[in-house]
């Protein structure tokens, strides 16, 4: 049983609390994201491997053809493109889905009290499975390409958690955003898209100068994490600690900071959606 | 005490005219606030200083035009608004029956659907486990066979039964604050004896329950005390019969419109005139007539017509109950004796101690043509008050419109 709560939480911890209370609805919302989606397609669960497959296809045939010329060191183009690639469709797909998640829910929001930020949430978690099993073709291009194991992969999970707390984070203002200016939906699906020439994702990015390093980072969290993907995936080493350190503060203040300002305004979902 | 619902001093506006969703509309509004200094107050209050408590396991009915803040009102309650002014409290549980089978998606089987909306509603798996099938028999209450559809996608379900299901999980979250809005209004007739039912049940197990229906029958039936709003204030309060004969007394003075609640219109053919209709021992107040409970009804009329003299008629007394117009009696005069002979006459009619239950009665008094089963003349009195003066008379444990006398219960 979940009481309904008298006072309305006001401080963060309070947040995380009710947000806690709800994590059945936040489990279930989760799935109900991912049935839906893989309900009426033809293709099903494969459609998860379909766009970042095909993507790294076509990258692998610019840069083997020549039309590109990539330096990636060591590593085969095809399995960097792909694990740069993976990343970056949740990053991209999760953010546009939780853009509409609110005014996908509208009927929900007139309707029913719960904590709004589950919804966000749950459309961002919804996204995980993809990349989970889109993860299972990595896994085929390593033993393809004969990449060694090292302990570091371990941390893979640490990176993904903090790239889903700035997902989250980015998630809760947009959403919210979008709730009361719907053409903030269509901002989102256009930049994101060219967020990807400014991060590693095809092309690793080298600055020539470490201050434009350090505003680059400052700026796109995604680089250091998309970094640290692959050097603790492909190149068995522990990512650049001083990058990441920037990135998870600056993932969880946004995380927080959304979060706050996204309860204090909820109340006024219902009549503004 | 603390009341299980408080409402003080409650305030809500909306905002009136257009309101920009677009960044590209509110940008320009943005400069013009600068501009001008102030804003254009274009504020709209639904309701207006909004003061109410209601009693642990008490039922209050909500009625008033559309528009009158009661929507508004349990959406405050219900948490999904926050008040601009003034302070709403709720202690325990609340369900909200403005949201049948709002959660629901299409693509979702009957039982996929129960775990998500019951989640959604704050329910455990485990509270929905123990729940599921007594969730499936509400729902499929009176039908035929219910459990055969429960995994198929409701996006086949027939309108009745998705909002079936939906009713049956709300009702299940035990709630300790019920809040109705119109829904009874779906679903079979069925289907709202069990809905009516469950919540009597919950009645008694002390659940506090908010209502709102344009359904005057329903108020009456079912709640304790009856909130009339108006404009987002309070226009009447007390008990059902009275706030909701006060509300109907002005809709037909409003409309100037022959209310008599539920009870079906009858056309009286013509040739008779019905002058003077007399109730004899009973107060004529504001268009009321009040009777006193289990008095004499003694009724006196006079007729006017041309074509006399008629031999096939009859006349006779129905007594409607007015919040659904269930005809209480019909009684008819003689077949002999009763011709008219003159152009003018009268006729008086007397039941000796009614038997009416307090309560709003409709009274018609007619002439009728008995070869062509018409109504030559009516006359209705569309406000009758049955009431009871001093309340020994009235046996507590007696429902319904009619007073059986010499009752006697025995065991064994």
């Amino acid at each position: 049983m979940v009481p309904r709560q008298e006072k309305k939480a006001e401080n963060l911890f309070e947040i995380l609390r009710e947000l806690f209370k709800y994590r059945e609805l936040l489990f279930k919302l989760t799935t109900r994201g991912i049935k839906v989606q893989y309900k009426q397609t033809f293709l099903g669960i494969v459609w998860a491997i379909f766009i970042p497959f095909t993507s790294m296809i076509i990258f692998a045939f610019i840069h083997k053809a020549k039309i590109i010329t990539i330096d990636t060191g060591s590593i085969p183009y095809p399995i960097f493109v792909y694990c740069g690639l993976l990343p970056w469709i949740f990053f991209a797909g999760s953010l546009n889905a939780s853009t509409q998640s609110l005014v996908n829910y509208a009927s929900l929001i007139d309707k029913i009290y719960f904590p709004r930020a589950i919804i966000p949430l749950a459309s961002v978690l919804s996204k995980v499975i993809d990349l989970v099993i889109a993860s299972i073709f990595l896994i085929v291009l390593m033993v393809i390409y004969n990449i060694e194991l090292h302990i570091a992969i371990l941390a893979v999970p640490l990176i993904l958690f903090i790239q889903i707390i700035f997902v989250s984070g980015l998630a809760l203002f947009l959403s919210m955003g979008n709730l009361f200016y719907r053409d903030i939906g269509y901002i989102v699906s256009g930049i994101v898209p060219l967020m990807m020439f400014v991060t590693p994702v095809i092309y690793p990015i080298q600055m020539g100068s470490k201050q434009l390093q350090g505003v680059m980072v400052g700026l796109n969290p995604m680089i250091p994490i998309i970094n640290a993907y692959r050097d603790l995936i492909l190149r068995g080493r522990l990512p650049n600690f001083t990058e990441l350190a920037i990135a998870v503060s600056l993932c969880f203040c946004l995380f927080f900071i959304s979060l706050f300002w996204f309860h204090k305004k909820e109340h006024l979902f219902a009549e503004n959606i | 005490m603390k009341y299980p619902v408080e409402f003080c001093n409650v305030s809500k506006s909306f905002q009136r005219g257009e309101k920009a969703s677009l960044l590209r509309d509110a940008i320009p509004l943005i400069f013009k606030r600068f501009q001008k200094g102030s804003f254009p107050d274009k504020k709209f209050w639904a309701l207006k200083n909004l003061s109410f408590k209601v009693e642990k396991g008490e039922t209050l009915g909500i009625i008033g035009y559309n528009g009158a803040g009661k929507t508004t009102t349990l959406k405050l309650l219900a948490g999904i608004m926050k008040p601009n002014e003034g302070e709403v409290v709720t202690q325990g549980r609340v369900s909200c029956l403005i949201a049948a089978g709002a959660g629901f998606h299409p693509l979702f089987t009957g039982r996929e659907n129960i775990y998500l909306n019951g989640a959604i509603m704050g329910m455990k798996k485990k509270e929905i486990d123990r729940k599921f099938d007594s969730i499936v028999e509400f729902a499929g209450y009176g039908l035929y066979d219910y459990k055969k559809f429960i995994d198929t996608p409701v996006k086949r379900y027939s309108s009745g039964m998705f909002v079936r299901l939906g009713f049956a999980i709300a009702v299940h979250v035990e709630p300790e604050i019920l809040l109705v809005d119109e829904v009874l209004a779906v679903g079979d007739f069925t289907f709202q004896r069990k809905c009516f039912e469950y919540m009597n049940s919950l009645k008694k197990s002390k659940t506090t329950i908010v209502m709102v229906s344009h359904s005057l029958s329903h108020i009456v039936n079912y709640c304790d005390r009856v909130i009339l709003l108006r404009d987002g204030g309070i226009d009447a309060e007390g008990s059902p019969e009275k706030v909701v004969s006060v509300y109907e007394a002005e809709v037909s003075k409003k409309m100037n419109w022959t209310s008599a609640g539920n009870v079906p219109a009858s056309k009286p053919r013509g040739g008779v005139i019905l002058e003077k209709v007399k109730f004899k021992g009973a107060e004529l107040i504001e268009g009321c007539i009040k009777l006193n409970y289990l008095q004499n009804i003694e009724i006196k009329f006079s007729y006017d017509t041309v074509s006399y003299p008629m031999d096939d008629v009859t006349f006779s007394f129905t007594v409607y109950r007015k919040a659904d117009g269930l005809k209480c009696f019909s009684v008819f005069s003689d077949k002999q004796g009763f011709s008219i002979k003159n152009s003018k006459d009268s006729v008086k009619i007397i039941l000796k101690k009614h038997n009416l239950l307090p309560g709003n009665y409709v009274f018609d008094v007619e002439v009728r043509s008995l070869k062509a089963n018409v109504p030559l003349a009516v006359h209705r009195e569309r406000n009758v008050i049955v009431q009871n003066p001093s309340s020994q008379y009235l046996p507590s444990q007696l429902y319904g419109v009619y007073h059986p006398e010499n009752v006697s219960w025995f065991t064994g």
